[in-house]
């Protein structure tokens, strides 16, 4: 894969146990970001194929980030893995073209479907 | 109050599931509910004992804090199942796993009534505090209105290896959003 996984998440131990789980799967280069601002930055700067992206971060939450993100790059995949998994969350996303949600604890097969499937999409 | 119908062991076997997921360990249950001040629940704690303390605040419309209490043993087991480590040298990175680990159990708490009550749930993100356990209840004894608060303890207990989890809800009728 040429272009990075953008992981989103300010759970350092978060961030650290989905970049492992993906390198495990073969799934690299990997760039993280902590927050929502960070991420729509790393975004502009890196361009990367996929966002994995929380919802309940500081100063930018994950729907807003994405939002912006999805505007940037309407082609963009954007999967959702959170800890909030209600309804609002999932129309919420789908609204601003979310298609992948992924509700925390996830399990490693679920994550690498989802990545799978966002990915085939993209192309 | 009849919004405290909704709390049910339902409730709890959804959290319940959520800490199996994350820690694969098997854990089994038991649910208080009661009044009084916010330290009431937290009487067979040992006063002269450090613990770890995860604070939250879920929005309305059930207006309440969320304390979770872990003792060193138990996130000494905690940790290992998590990150392969022990609790010795507290730092940011383990307090961040202990953090999304009681992120993760809120958030399947309030998914569930969210569920039930058709609402949006929200919560706050979960702050981490070490301390003895009049300590971490009096930030909560400080902000909460009401002395005679309804409480809500979940204890979630697990033979191999040993690990307590206490995971406590004090309703608070005064303020309306949780604060970020």
């Amino acid at each position: 894969m040429d272009r990075p996984v953008l992981v989103v998440d300010d759970s350092a131990f978060m961030r650290k146990l989905i970049c492992d789980t993906l390198l495990q799967g073969g799934i690299y280069p990997v760039i993280e970001a902590k927050d929502g601002e960070e991420a729509v930055a790393k975004f502009i700067e890196k361009l990367p194929s996929l966002v994995l992206m929380d919802i309940n971060m500081p100063k930018k939450n994950g729907i807003d980030a994405a939002r912006e993100i999805l505007s940037i790059d309407p082609k963009s995949e954007v999967v959702m893995l959170t800890a909030i998994d209600q309804e609002w969350a999932k129309e919420e996303a789908k609204k601003i073209g979310v298609k992948h949600f992924i509700a925390k604890p996830f399990r490693r097969e679920e994550l690498f479907k989802t990545i799978n499937t966002a990915l085939l999409m993209r192309r | 109050m009849a919004q405290m119908a909704i709390f049910d062991e339902e409730l709890a076997e959804k959290v319940k599931s959520a800490i199996e997921e994350i820690l694969r360990i098997d854990f089994r249950f038991a649910v208080k509910i009661g009044k009084g001040r916010p330290d009431w629940i937290m009487k067979d704690l040992d006063e002269d004992l450090y613990y770890i303390g995860i604070l939250s605040r879920i929005g309305r419309p059930i207006n309440a804090y969320m304390l979770m209490v872990i003792d060193f043993a138990s996130a000494d087991e905690m940790m290992n199942s998590l990150i392969n480590d022990h609790i010795f040298n507290f730092d940011d990175f383990k307090q961040s796993a202990m953090q999304e680990f009681c992120n993760i159990a809120i958030g399947a708490f309030a998914s569930e009534i969210g569920r039930k009550m058709g609402a949006r749930i929200d919560y706050t993100i979960p702050l981490v505090a070490v301390d003895m356990p009049s300590a971490l209840t009096d930030a909560i004894t400080a902000i909460v209105s009401d002395c005679n608060t309804d409480q809500i303890e979940m204890n979630f207990l697990s033979e191999l290896p040993p690990i307590k989890i206490k995971l406590i809800m004090f309703k608070d009728g005064d303020q309306d959003q949780p604060q970020t």
